[in-house]
């Protein structure tokens, strides 16, 4: 049966089944492609008023984005999942298509020159490469903050309740913390300062783990 | 007065051979335990011990112990105690615990250098002639391996130890160098006292001119804030699943306020109007 006949779990079932059998199955993925193209411009659309619709996306930007991350996730994880249970293999690809936009949205507010573009004199390579270091490095930072964060909550929860009010919720006011939680301001100072000492012993034995 | 010191080792190593030779049954290996940690326990501080007495001690009863000796079991109270050490720095001030942190360091510190004495007494023995047979060569072996897998775990609980460097530095002076290293629970960190500003205050700079291991540890410990930074594009498939966790789904709403590509963000992934799925809808009933 020709392959625009097929719908597209049955296409799926065929790039699983010649996947499977080691075959190339770039007719399959082109024509699931080909098929998803028109609904690209919806949701980049939607993605721009989010951002107050002033910064323009190029709609084939942001489809290439989207299919070299789908291509890149790996097709093992082409039915993907959502909070809700398996999605529909569209719903899923639109899916990268939103991220994928606003990932191009962010990147230009963060980085006014477009610094990805192939014909960049070396110095702006060097300085994408160095940021895409630091941006890692963050993010790992950031992980085990977030894990350190996740022990104290389970091992000392009254600490941890006055730390996301008084630093993740920015309150940093002890008499606004001391009234919320119900305790004196002496003891709010106390939670505060235990749950940073707390939280320097996990990140560093998170990071000696690491 | 070191002569004096000398005898009374003596007269409590006998002691505790008389008492051995009394024991029966289960008493009868605690008895060799606390008799093999006497003749062990000098040393480890250098000095001679009772090696006659060593060398006389029944094979069977030395493999007997052995068999009894829990190595994982000593390790992990190892661990709770160096945690039960920090607990007591960082709940310093309040009006309970600390003593009961204290008490649990200590026994926990105690019980694993006291088998390291037993451990010295029994490689000593096995030096002056007196060999364990094929089953109890297996058994010391597994012990040592045991308290060896523990120890890889020793630089990141030492430092929980700093706040009792003063008396830590004590036992470390009291035993003789080349048995230093092993008892880390004496000797790792046992000088970084001003590390204990991790635990009870501000003040950071100071403690990190210390050493290399004091400077590293300052620098970990200062990321205990809050990362200033927007949620990467993982964090925010993560967000739209409610996979994300709740302090720092908060603490990313609280940053969008402030940060416009961040709000656009989270706008974008705000549950839209059913669009895709009508679309999706009307393509699945024309094919």
């Amino acid at each position: 049966m020709p392959l625009r006949h097929l719908h597209d779990e049955a296409l799926l079932a065929r790039i699983d089944r010649k996947r499977a059998e080691g075959l190339d199955v770039r007719a399959e993925v082109g024509e699931l492609l080909r098929r998803w193209r028109p609904e690209v411009g919806a949701v980049v659309g939607s993605v721009q008023r989010a951002f107050g619709g002033r910064a323009a996306l190029d709609e084939d930007d942001v489809f290439h984005d989207a299919v070299a991350r789908l291509l890149d996730r790996g097709l093992d994880q082409f039915r993907g999942t959502s909070a809700s249970g398996p999605a529909a293999p569209l719903a899923y690809f639109l899916r990268i298509v939103k991220h994928a936009a606003i990932d191009r949205l962010r990147r230009r507010r963060e980085q006014p020159a477009d610094d990805t573009a192939c014909d960049d004199p070396p110095h702006e390579v060097e300085r994408g490469l160095a940021h895409a270091r630091r941006s890692q490095e963050q993010a790992d930072a950031g992980e085990l903050y977030w894990a350190a964060f996740r022990r104290l909550e389970a091992e000392h929860p009254p600490e941890a309740a006055a730390w996301d009010l008084y630093r993740h919720q920015d309150l940093e006011d002890h008499a606004e913390c001391a009234r919320r939680l119900g305790i004196s301001v002496a003891n709010s100072y106390k939670r505060i300062s235990r749950a940073q000492a707390w939280l320097r012993a996990y990140l560093l034995e998170l990071t000696d783990e690491n | 007065m070191r002569t004096d010191r000398v005898r009374a080792v003596d007269r409590g190593q006998a002691r505790l051979r008389r008492e051995l030779e009394r024991a029966r049954g289960a008493s009868r290996f605690t008895a060799l335990g606390r008799l093999l940690v006497a003749l062990g326990k000098p040393l480890r501080e250098g000095r001679p011990t009772d090696d006659a007495m060593l060398r006389d001690l029944d094979s069977l009863d030395v493999e007997g112990w052995l068999a009894r000796v829990d190595g994982r079991a000593v390790a992990a109270e190892l661990v709770l105690a160096c945690r039960a050490a920090l607990a007591s720095s960082i709940d310093e001030g309040r009006a309970n615990g600390v003593g009961t942190h204290l008490r649990e360091t200590r026994a926990g510190l105690s019980r694993r250098d006291r088998l390291e004495s037993a451990l010295a007494a029994l490689e000593r023995r096995e030096s002056l002639g007196a060999p364990l047979s094929d089953l109890g060569r297996v058994a010391l072996r597994r012990l040592s391996k045991d308290l060896r897998t523990a120890d890889r775990a020793a630089h990141s609980l030492a430092r929980f130890l700093v706040g009792l460097n003063p008396e830590r530095r004590e036992r470390r002076d009291r035993l003789a160098p080349r048995w230093r290293a092993r008892a880390w629970w004496w000797t790792l960190r046992a000088d970084c006292d001003s590390l204990a500003i991790l635990w009870s205050g501000e003040g950071l700079a100071s403690a990190a001119e210390h050493c290399a291991d004091c400077a590293h540890d300052v620098a970990v410990a200062l990321r205990a804030t809050p990362p200033r930074r927007c949620p990467t594009a993982d964090e925010l498939w993560d967000l739209e699943d409610g996979r994300l966790p709740a302090a720092r789904l908060r603490w990313i709403e609280a940053h969008a306020r402030s940060c416009e590509a961040c709000n656009g963000a989270l706008r974008a992934l705000a549950p839209a109007p059913k669009l895709h799925d009508e679309r999706r809808s009307r393509r699945a009933g024309q094919a």
